[in-house]
């Protein structure tokens, strides 16, 4: 059939429109490298098999300093598996937003090794993508794997099942403002130990006047109901029941949390009236020295320094204040799963640099004396020497050659911190279907801290009705 | 139009002959018509696999349940859990809440500004964009500036109001003032549309109507209600429906300045299923909701018909 010319126009049009829709289906995610094969056979990668992978959270433009850290290692791993090519993608803002995870999780568009906080485990495994990598990790592939804490291990592990690797963990603390507390005739060297403390030393703090309150509380995005459960925690109340069936939070200890933020705010004055509602929206008035006080983990440090300009020297960290001493604290963390569906030499790729990486001392990001060369030559802030429990045992080697090379390399007072590592107290994790009961949790946090009139008993039943009914459906 | 126009002569051809051409009626429209219809196709397409596609799977994963990478049929599980949520109702009547006083707000707010846009000869110009900068301004950049001046502590409405002596407000950190400090924030965002459009309809109004009405001493207010509301009632009745379907999915506003509180008093229905989604990972239950809305938008929209066909026909 021969056409004429707008004829032929018109089939060219409709050939676009179909190539395009067709492009726009055909838009899947491609495979992360070659077939390279391999077996399962517990032992780490043959420097010799030529094998791709990718890898996300990479450090991206707004980074200079971990971009260049992060370069610098991936030239590192090269002399090591010379036949390993790794392709890194890159983030800017926050390494892994929830909400993005999830739309990836739903695409199944992750890469072949992929991050996640310890929160996002079931969400992880119920999208189906994660590997059980059980018969690849041991102590050879991994040193330090078995030393590796149980809390920690709790995340990574279901069912007997490894699915993931550490890369970070965390407890939380008191953040303190030193020189609020000189100012406020506080002892900077000896921050609160109990609720009790720091609901006096808030009330001098915010005495001061000029804008300054003496304590910051989440009550929103979920970081409400995270903060409400590790204060919870800190007085020794639970989250949920034994088997997880039910909320125990409804106690004795939660009512605590509440009344005494209620009181803080409504008869102290010695929290603010805005409300703090988002994870970001906490740090300008820490920053800028205008809170006291403030629930966090070493890492909030920091971002202070490093994002924020904040003075280096002016924060102190103390431990989880409790009902009469140090409290239990929250711990949190990072990991990295591995997609399904890759080869095993793909599996001891990943394995191989998430180990060089992020848990070998004297490596990658615990490479130290890389990081004091760079901070004396770099223009940008780095805060070096934030001590954390990361993720090994106490005497473990790791831990112990991470401490040695963080007092050689150090450029924060390590001793503003001393109060927090002196104090270790009990970490315990996160509850089941986590962020589901933190965003319920936000509610009640809310009413504690925006309501003169709030009936905090029945805000806090209502909330226990809400999570039993999520915990149920899980 | 164009179908009756090319289907004519074919049939007189067809009449003429005896015999139609080899291919049928189907083909021969189709080679006659191949440009309207590539184009067609494409769009079809491009509506199929966006919009019709999708909500086609919304429906589907409203009657599913996905757990270990596994997809279960439930039934109307996710419907029930929707239901038995204690969040459900409360967020229903938060969204008509915010419904009611946006449309209130948003809806006579333009419309004024428009009339009074409308009489200014010299400056209308001028006016018209003054008042549609802030649709400009990227809805997020807008939406946040609202947070500093509403900021309980040092916000610049509190500064303002204590400056006159008057009772300054808690704004977005009270439960009692959260939604009207919303409202008053969609308003600003988005009333510079609104009122280019009732502009745009003011002044197709014959000028002749105005002159006779003045001549039968018709007034302001007797002339905006017997002759301006008349003329542009298709428009307003339009843009009342938009206006329904646009805020009864308020989002931004809430995620945005309140994350849903204080204590949940902003947690619309769409806020509640971005929760189920990304917050709960609750994608099934998430799709449920969508179709339940999908279902009152709907209803909403077949009463707007209806009525607009009942006011056509009298």
């Amino acid at each position: 059939m021969k056409l004429n010319r707008s004829s032929r126009m018109a089939a060219v049009a409709l050939a676009a429109g179909l190539l395009l829709t067709t492009a726009a289906c055909s838009s899947g995610s491609s495979g992360s490298g070659d077939a390279a094969g391999g077996t399962a056979d517990g032992k780490p990668l043959d420097p010799n098999a030529t094998v791709t992978i990718s890898i996300d959270c990479a450090p991206g433009a707004d980074q200079a300093a971990g971009k260049a850290n992060y370069a610098d290692d991936l030239a590192l791993f090269k002399t090591k598996y010379p036949n390993v090519t790794i392709n890194a993608k890159p983030y800017v803002g926050q390494c892994e937003v929830p909400a993005q995870q999830t739309a990836q999780y739903k695409a199944h568009d992750e890469t072949g090794a992929f991050h996640a906080y310890f929160t996002d485990r079931d969400a992880t495994l119920n999208s189906g993508d994660a590997q059980d990598i059980t018969a690849y990790v041991n102590d050879q592939t991994v040193p330090g794997f078995s030393s590796m804490l149980p809390s920690v291990k709790q995340n990574m592990t279901v069912d007997g099942k490894v699915y993931a690797l550490p890369i970070n963990y965390y407890s939380t603390g008191l953040v303190y403002n030193r020189d609020l507390f000189k100012q406020a005739g506080l002892d900077p060297d000896n921050p609160p130990k109990t609720w009790d403390e720091v609901q006096a030393a808030a009330k001098k703090i915010s005495a001061l006047g000029n804008g300054i309150s003496g304590y910051e509380d989440y009550s929103g995005g979920n970081t409400g109901g995270w903060h409400f459960t590790s204060e919870l925690y800190s007085l020794g109340g639970k989250m949920v029941s034994q088997d997880g069936k039910k909320a125990a939070f409804n106690s004795a200890e939660g009512k605590q949390v509440l009344k005494r933020l209620h009181d803080m705010r409504f008869t102290d004055q010695s929290i603010s009236a805005t409300p703090v509602t988002g994870w970001a929206d906490a740090f300008p008035p820490l920053a800028t020295g205008k809170v006291g006080m403030f629930l966090g983990a070493p890492d909030v440090i920091k971002h202070l320094i490093e994002v924020l300009g904040a003075d280096a020297k002016a924060y102190g960290l103390g431990p989880m204040p409790g009902a009469t001493g140090p409290g239990n604290s929250l711990g949190g963390g990072d990991l990295y799963y591995i997609k399904k569906g890759q080869t095993p030499n793909q599996i001891k790729a990943e394995i191989a640099w998430i180990n060089f990486q992020y848990q070998t001392p004297d490596s990658g990001q615990f490479n130290y004396a890389r990081a004091k060369t760079l901070a004396g030559s770099s223009k940008d802030p780095v805060a070096i020497a934030v001590p954390q429990p990361y993720f090994w045992s106490a005497d473990s080697p790791q831990i112990k050659a991470i401490t040695e090379s963080l007092k050689t390399n150090g450029n924060l007072p390590l001793s503003n911190y001393d109060p927090y590592v002196k104090n270790p107290t009990t970490t315990l994790t996160e509850p089941p279907a986590a962020q589901q009961l933190y965003k319920i949790l936000d509610t009640a946090m809310s009413a504690a801290m925006t309501d003169p009139n709030a009936n905090l008993d029945t805000v806090l039943a209502t909330a226990e009705a809400q999570a039993n009914q999520i915990l149920a459906n899980q | 139009m164009t179908t009756t126009l090319t289907r004519g002569p074919a049939r007189a051809e067809a009449a003429r002959t005896g015999n139609p051409p080899p291919g049928g009626a189907w083909r021969r429209a189709l080679t006659r018509n191949l440009r309207a219809h590539a184009f067609l196709i494409g769009a079809l397409l491009c509506f199929a696999l966006f919009t019709w596609y999708p909500m086609v799977r919304e429906i589907v994963m409203s009657f599913q349940k996905v757990r270990y990478g596994e997809t279960h049929w439930v039934g109307f599980d996710n419907f029930r859990q929707i239901f038995a949520d204690p969040e459900f109702w409360p967020a229903w009547q938060h969204t008509l809440e915010f419904t009611g006083i946006a449309l209130f707000f948003g809806f006579v707010a333009p419309f004024v500004s428009a009339i009074v846009i409308n009489e200014f000869r010299h400056a209308q110009s001028y006016l018209r964009i003054l008042v549609y900068l802030p649709v400009m301004l990227p809805p997020v950049a807008g939406i946040l500036l609202f947070k500093y001046f509403m900021d309980p502590g040092y916000g610049l409405f509190n500064q303002i109001l204590e400056a006159l002596h008057l009772p300054t407000s808690s704004w977005l950190a009270s439960q009692d003032t959260a939604m009207l400090s919303l409202v008053i924030v969609s308003t600003w965002a988005n009333m510079g549309s609104a009122t280019l459009v009732y502009l745009a309809a003011l002044q197709s109004i014959p000028g002749e109507l105005y002159e006779a009405a003045e001549l039968d001493g018709a007034g302001l207010l007797r002339r905006i209600w017997h002759v301006t509301v008349p003329q542009t009632r298709l428009i307003l009745s339009l843009m009342l429906m938009l206006q329904v379907v646009a805020t009864m999915q308020m989002f931004t506003e809430s995620f945005v300045l309140t994350g849903g509180g204080p204590q949940g008093s902003t947690t619309t229905v769409v806020y509640l299923l971005y929760n189920y989604a990304f917050s709960y990972d609750k994608f099934n239950t998430a799709a449920a909701l969508g179709v339940v809305l999908l279902l009152v938008l709907g209803a909403f929209s077949a009463v707007y018909l209806w009525l607009e066909r009942r006011g056509g026909e009298e």
